[in-house]
C-alpha cells in the first residue's frame, strides 16, 4: 500500500474508531445505524489489514489498478488531507449538537412524523381537548379510567445523570401531589400514552422566540404563552434530517435565561389542545444541566 | 511509489486541474473556518454537527456499496451482463430499472455498483438507469417512505417516478457515444478491454511479482467482451457487439487461491472507496454549507404554487443532501406542501422523493469521478424536468387510479 493511500485508510479508521469508541456516534446518528457502523468499520479495518499484507507481499500495488486516478503525487497528498477532514473537524471541534441557530422557526410544534404517527402505542392524535388549566389544579378527565401517575411504570429519560442535581421539587413534601414522570420532550404530544400522568420531568434546550418568530406563527396556534419554550431535536437518521419539538414554559421569566441552555425541567403537563398547537408546562423546578450525551431524541419507529 | 508517467500526464487534463483547485479549496477553507485559534462560534457547532453526521451516516453505505463492486468484479461472470443486455435490447433498460433491487444500495453506495457492473460490461444506458433508479427502488427505501407517510401512494408513486425517470434518460442516452459521456479514463480503461484492467504490457507500471508467482498465479483473463470496439462505435451498446466465445481465462476466481481473491478484493474496496470519499467529503461540505447557512424554509412559501412548489422541492432536496432511507420523514415534514393538496398525493413531495436520490450536492461531487461535467449538468436539466412532468402530469392520474383501487392512506 503506497503511503498516501494507507495514511488515508488510517485516517478514516482513527474517525469511526473514535466514534464508536468514544460513544460519540450518539450524537450523530440514530441508534440503529450502530450495527451497520460497527461492521462496516470493522470491514474496513480488515480489508485495510489484508490489503497491507497481502499486498505488499504479493506484489506492489502502485499502479493504476483499474479505473481510478491516482494521478500525481501533488494530488494523492492533496487528496490525503481531504480524508483527514472528518477527523481533523472532530478533534478541532470536540462532539457537537444542533442549537437555536439551525431553528426554523417555530411553525409546528413537532415533526409532523411525530405527531400524526402510528408509533405511540395506538395513539396517533394528540387528545382533542386537554383542560389547560393552572398545575396545580389539573385533573386529567381520564383519570378514573387510569392508573394513578406513581403506578405508570417510568419511562427512561434518556441521557445522563444531570450535572447538578435537581432541586427537590417543592410538591414533594405533599402527598397529594403526583410525583414526577421522567418523559422525553416528544411524549409530551402523546397524552393517551401517558394517561393519568401529570407531573413530568424532561429535557431540552431553552429558547426565547423573537417578535418576528411569533409573528410566524400559524394562526391555528396560541400565541398567549410563546415566550419561553423549550426544545429538543429528534432525529430519523442522523443530526442532518433533525427537526425540532418545543413546548411552552409557563412560569418562569425568559429575563432570568440563557438562550440554548440545557435544562431539566419538572413541572405540570398541560397537553396540546389541537393537533397542531403545543403542548405547555407550568414550571415548578428549572435546572441547568451538561448537554446529554444523546443530545438528540429519536424519532419513534413501528 | 513510481508513478507511471503516461498515466500521470493523460490524467492532468483540465478535470484534474478543477478538481485539485477544488479540493485546495476545500482544504484551505476547512482551516480558516476551524482553526483553533479562532473562538468558538454557534455556527461552528451547526456546520460540524451536519458534517459529521451525513458522513458518519453513509460512510458504511459507500464501504458496503465499494465492497458490493468488488464482488462483481472479482465474481460475476463478464460474459453475463452484455449476453443478457443483447438478448434484450431496448427492453434491457427497463429490465435493468426493475432488477435494481437484486443490487441494492443507498445513493451513497449505488455508484460504486454501478461502476463495477458498467466494467463488467453493462451497457452505460443501462448503468445509468440502474443508478438513478436503484437508490429509490431499494425496498428498506420504499418501506420508510410508507412508514413516514403511513400511506401506501406514497412509496408506490415514488417507485413509479424512479422508473419513470431512470428509463427515460437511459433511452435518451441510447445512441450517444459513451466516450463523450465518460471521463477519458474511465472510458479508456473499459477500452482496454482487459477484465483486471492493470494492463503489465501496456503502460510499464511498477508492478512486480514475487519470484514464486509469476503469470501462473495471477490471472490475466482474456478479454470476453470488446469493451473498447464499443467505445469507438457511437450509439452501439456494448451488449450489441458479438459476444466472443469465453476464454479457458474467463472463470475469473477459478486459478486464485485464497489469499489472492482477498488481496484483489481489499484492493478494490479499498480504492473505490478512497476515490469516491474524496469526492463525497467536498459535497458534505458544500451540503453542510447549505445547511448552515441558507434559510430553506424560504422555499416553503412557494408551497401553494403548482409549478414552483415541485420545483422549490427539488432544490430542497439538492441542497439538504438527504439519505434516501431518511428523507420522506423529512418530507412527510413540510406540512405546508401536502395540506395544499389534500387529499392528493402531494406533488411537491413526490417531486422532493423522486429527485433527490438522484441528483444531490453529494452526489453531484461523487458522480464527477465517472461523468464528464456536460454530462452531469445535462441529466440534472433532463431529470429535474422529467419529474416535473411525471409529478404535474402523470401522478394525478396515477393517484386517481391507485385511489379507485382503495390504495391510500392507512392501506398498504
Amino acid at each position: 500500500m503506497n503511503p498516501a493511500r494507507l495514511i488515508q485508510s488510517i485516517g478514516w479508521m482513527a474517525f469511526l474508531g473514535l466514534m464508536l469508541a468514544g460513544g460519540s456516534y450518539a450524537a450523530y446518528i440514530a441508534k440503529f445505524q450502530l450495527w451497520v457502523l460497527i461492521a462496516a468499520t470493522a470491514m474496513f479495518a480488515l480489508l485495510v489489514l489484508i490489503d497491507a499484507v497481502v499486498n505488499r507481499s504479493d506484489h506492489h500495488h502502485d499502479h493504476d489498478h483499474h479505473d481510478h486516478d491516482h494521478g500525481t503525487a501533488t494530488d494523492r497528498w492533496v487528496q490525503t488531507l481531504v480524508h483527514l477532514l472528518p477527523l481533523f473537524l472532530f478533534m478541532t471541534m470536540g462532539v457537537t449538537t444542533l442549537g437555536s441557530q439551525s431553528l426554523s422557526g417555530i411553525t409546528r410544534p413537532a415533526p409532523h412524523s411525530v405527531l400524526s404517527s402510528k408509533y405511540a402505542q395506538g395513539d396517533d392524535k394528540p387528545a382533542p381537548s386537554a383542560p389547560a388549566q393552572p398545575a396545580a389544579t389539573t385533573a386529567p378527565n381520564t383519570v378514573a379510567e387510569t392508573p394513578p401517575a406513581s403506578a405508570t411504570p417510568p419511562v427512561l429519560l434518556d441521557g445522563p445523570t444531570p450535572a447538578e442535581p435537581l432541586a427537590t421539587p417543592s410538591t414533594a413534601a405533599d402527598p397529594a401531589t403526583p410525583a414526577a414522570v421522567p418523559l422525553p420532550l416528544m411524549e409530551l404530544y402523546y397524552p393517551k400514552k401517558h394517561r393519568g400522568v401529570t407531573r413530568i420531568e424532561t429535557i431540552g434546550r431553552l429558547m426565547i422566540p423573537t417578535p418576528e418568530e411569533i409573528a410566524k406563527v400559524p394562526p391555528e396556534m396560541d400565541r398567549a404563552d410563546l415566550k419561553l419554550l423549550l426544545y429538543r431535536y429528534v432525529m430519523t437518521c442522523c443530526a442532518a434530517d433533525a427537526t425540532p419539538v418545543f413546548v411552552v414554559l409557563r412560569g418562569r421569566e425568559p429575563s432570568e435565561l440563557k438562550v440554548d441552555d440545557w435544562v431539566k425541567i419538572t413541572g405540570t403537563w398541560i397537553p396540546a389542545p389541537a393537533l397542531g398547537d403545543m403542548a405547555k408546562i407550568e414550571v415548578d423546578t428549572l435546572t441547568v444541566i451538561e448537554q446529554p450525551a444523546e443530545p438528540f431524541l429519536q424519532a419513534p419507529k413501528e | 511509489m513510481a508513478v507511471d508517467p503516461p498515466l500521470a500526464a493523460k490524467s492532468a487534463g483540465a478535470g484534474t486541474y478543477v478538481n485539485r483547485a477544488l479540493f485546495i479549496l476545500l482544504i484551505g477553507a476547512s482551516l480558516v473556518m476551524f482553526s483553533p485559534l479562532m473562538p468558538r462560534q454557534d455556527w461552528q457547532n451547526t456546520f460540524a454537527t451536519y458534517f459529521i453526521s451525513i458522513v458518519l451516516e453513509a460512510v458504511p453505505y459507500i464501504l458496503i456499496g465499494s465492497l458490493l463492486a468488488g464482488l462483481i468484479e472479482l465474481f460475476l461472470p463478464a460474459t453475463l451482463l452484455p449476453r443478457l443486455t443483447k438478448r434484450l435490447g431496448l427492453l434491457g433498460i427497463p429490465a435493468t430499472a426493475l432488477v435494481a433491487p437484486i443490487f441494492p444500495a443507498c445513493e451513497c453506495g449505488v455508484l460504486a455498483v454501478a461502476r463495477g457492473l458498467l466494467r463488467k460490461g453493462l451497457p452505460l444506458p443501462h448503468t445509468v438507469t440502474y443508478l438513478l433508479a436503484g437508490p429509490i427502488m431499494n425496498p428498506t427505501v420504499l418501506f420508510t417512505t410508507w412508514l413516514a407517510f403511513q400511506d401506501a401512494r406514497y412509496p408506490i408513486l415514488r417507485a413509479l417516478g424512479a422508473l419513470f425517470v431512470a428509463i427515460t434518460v437511459g433511452l435518451i442516452i441510447w445512441r450517444v457515444d459513451p466516450r463523450r459521456i465518460l471521463l477519458p479514463r474511465i472510458s479508456e480503461s473499459l477500452g482496454k478491454g482487459d477484465d483486471h484492467a492493470h494492463d503489465h504490457h501496456g503502460h510499464g507500471h511498477d508492478h512486480q511479482h514475487g519470484d514464486a508467482c509469476g503469470d501462473a498465479c495471477h490471472d490475466h483473463p482474456a478479454p470476453v467482451v470488446n469493451l473498447g470496439a464499443a467505445l469507438k462505435q457511437p450509439g452501439v451498446a456494448v451488449a450489441s457487439l458479438p459476444t466472443p466465445t469465453p476464454t479457458a481465462a474467463t472463470p475469473i476466481a477459478a486459478r486464485r487461491s485464497l489469499r489472492q481473491t482477498m488481496g484483489q478484493l481489499s484492493a478494490h474496496v479499498i480504492d473505490h472507496f478512497l476515490e469516491m470519499a474524496a469526492f463525497f467529503l467536498m459535497g458534505v461540505f458544500i451540503a453542510a454549507a447549505m445547511k448552515t447557512w441558507y434559510p430553506t424554509e424560504n422555499l416553503t412559501l412557494v408551497a401553494t404554487s403548482v409549478l414552483l412548489a415541485p420545483l422549490a422541492m427539488m432544490l430542497m432536496a439538492f441542497i439538504l443532501s438527504l439519505c434516501a432511507e431518511a428523507d420522506a420523514f423529512v418530507a412527510a415534514s413540510f406540512t405546508e406542501f401536502s395540506r395544499a393538496t389534500l387529499p392528493m398525493a402531494s406533488p411537491a413531495l413526490l417531486a422532493f422523493l423522486v429527485f433527490g436520490p438522484m441528483f444531490d450536492i453529494k452526489l453531484l461531487l461523487m458522480y464527477r469521478v465517472v461523468f464528464r461535467t456536460w454530462f452531469i449538468a445535462a441529466i440534472a436539466l433532463a431529470m429535474a424536468v422529467l419529474v416535473l412532468v411525471y409529478v404535474l402530469a402523470l401522478v394525478p392520474v396515477l393517484d386517481q387510479t391507485l385511489t379507485g383501487m382503495g390504495i391510500g392512506r392507512g392501506a398498504l
